[in-house]
């Protein structure tokens, strides 16, 4: 093999892994800027004022459990022996805050442990800092390319530069500029990554947070259901996926339609025994989930 | 859930809770009781009891709320004296974001709320 052909062979092996490496951010800001979602608004207004509004775009803080979750996380990996963590706010790096990230920020993996410990920062701060934690959240890029493939061995890792979702072809932004489709955006098993199905045990500190598509695959379908989760939590293509636990107005709207309650009461007099009666009013209260997982569940 | 009758002076004659959650434990056992329930993601693995609303299920909550009375002696008799014919049952199905009621609305979202009156003559 002469030298010209060992160097083209040896462009062509290392190309695409130089370029999907790219460098870590060391910052909370870097990380941010590198995720940056804000050019989508030009086009998909709509669907990013939505999101902008949903609990996935304040997923380091939620209604502010959270914070509290994460702070008791941070505090136990304290308490456990072989963690390596004496002190949360020197010790802990991007690893450390694996069980927690691989939901609540996917992005983590493209930074440094400076950037792990700026977080634990923010959690720790008193009271914690919201605005710096909201810098990051699940975003657009989230769900349209880091998560839209769940097999890689079959589909290849997520490109870069690739929006995946329902359609191919040419997307007209300067960094995405490709649209490819994924093989599970309007599956149920989109969500369940995430929404999952229990403990995490394949983490050296295994979390329970998210037990729905647990519910979902075990419950719901057995019971009868048909939905996805996009049916009823996108439904006409929303992005605000309404729920329990959201962010402002819409709160209400979804648990209202997922139950039906049905009361029913009788008042008369119970003869226990001759000369007994006892008055007293027999009350039925039916309650009936609709929804397709248990609630409450997350 | 709560409900609760009061009669028609606004007298509490029975009140009753249930909560319907996903009860956890850690499941270890070996170094303390494991049927203590416990919170926190990082600690929780497993279930001790499950009483949440399973989906397309409709679970059944049955009540007996008696009517105050007293029994008094009249004439060397047993008199069974109704003190109050007539109750307001209030049934609240609420969403609770925190083992405590705080503001409903912000920590506490009413997902049902109904008030049934029921008399006996």
């Amino acid at each position: 093999m002469s030298l010209r052909s060992f160097i083209v062979m040896l462009l062509f092996v290392a190309l695409p892994f130089t370029a999907l490496a790219g460098e870590k951010a060391k910052t909370i800001d870097e990380l941010a800027k590198m995720y940056d979602v804000s050019s989508c608004k030009q086009c998909h207004a709509k669907i990013y004022e939505e999101w902008e509004k949903s609990a996935h775009a304040v997923s380091m803080v939620g209604t502010g459990r959270v914070i509290g979750g994460t702070r008791g996380f941070l505090n136990a990996l304290k308490t456990f022996k072989f963690s390596g963590v004496n002190d949360p706010a020197k010790d802990i790096t991007v690893e450390h805050l694996k069980p927690c990230w691989d939901c609540h920020l996917p992005q983590l993996k493209d930074a440094t442990d400076d950037v792990a410990k700026e977080i634990v920062k923010a959690y720790l701060a008193d009271p914690a800092d919201r605005k710096t934690l909201n810098k990051l959240g699940i975003n657009c890029l989230v769900c349209h390319n880091m998560r839209a493939i769940n097999r890689k061995w079959q589909d290849g890792d997520p490109e870069h530069g690739v929006v995946y979702g329902t359609k191919e072809g040419a997307h007209p932004d300067k960094a995405y500029t490709k649209m490819k489709k994924s093989p599970i955006i309007k599956e149920a098993v989109m969500c369940a990554y995430c929404h999952g199905l229990g403990p995490t045990f394949y983490d050296p500190a295994p979390t329970q947070c998210a037990t729905l598509y647990g519910s979902y695959l075990h419950a719901y379908l057995p019971a009868g259901g048909n939905q996805t989760c996009q049916d009823c939590h996108m439904e006409k293509g929303s992005h605000r996926w309404p729920g329990f636990i959201t962010q402002g107005e819409t709160v209400m709207k979804q648990p209202n339609r997922a139950f039906d309650v049905e009361v029913i009461a009788t008042p008369y007099q119970f003869l226990e025994r001759v000369g007994n009666l006892i008055p007293k009013t027999n009350l039925t209260v039916k309650i009936t989930n609709k929804a397709g997982h248990r609630i409450p569940d997350a | 859930m709560d409900v609760t009758a009061k009669t028609k002076d606004g007298k509490e004659v029975f009140s009753d809770r249930k909560i319907y959650m996903l009860e956890c434990s850690d499941s270890r056992g070996f170094e303390a009781p494991s049927d203590v329930m416990k919170y926190g993601a990082q600690v929780k693995m497993g279930y001790i009891v499950e009483s949440t609303f399973m989906p397309l299920q409709t679970k059944v909550e049955k009540y007996e709320i008696k009517f105050p009375y007293e029994d008094v002696e009249e004439g060397g008799k047993k008199v069974r004296k109704i003190k109050a014919k007539e109750m307001d049952i209030d049934i609240v199905l609420r969403w609770q974001n925190d083992p405590d009621p705080n503001t409903v609305g912000k920590d506490s979202y009413i997902l049902f709320q109904t008030t049934k009156n029921v008399k006996i003559r």
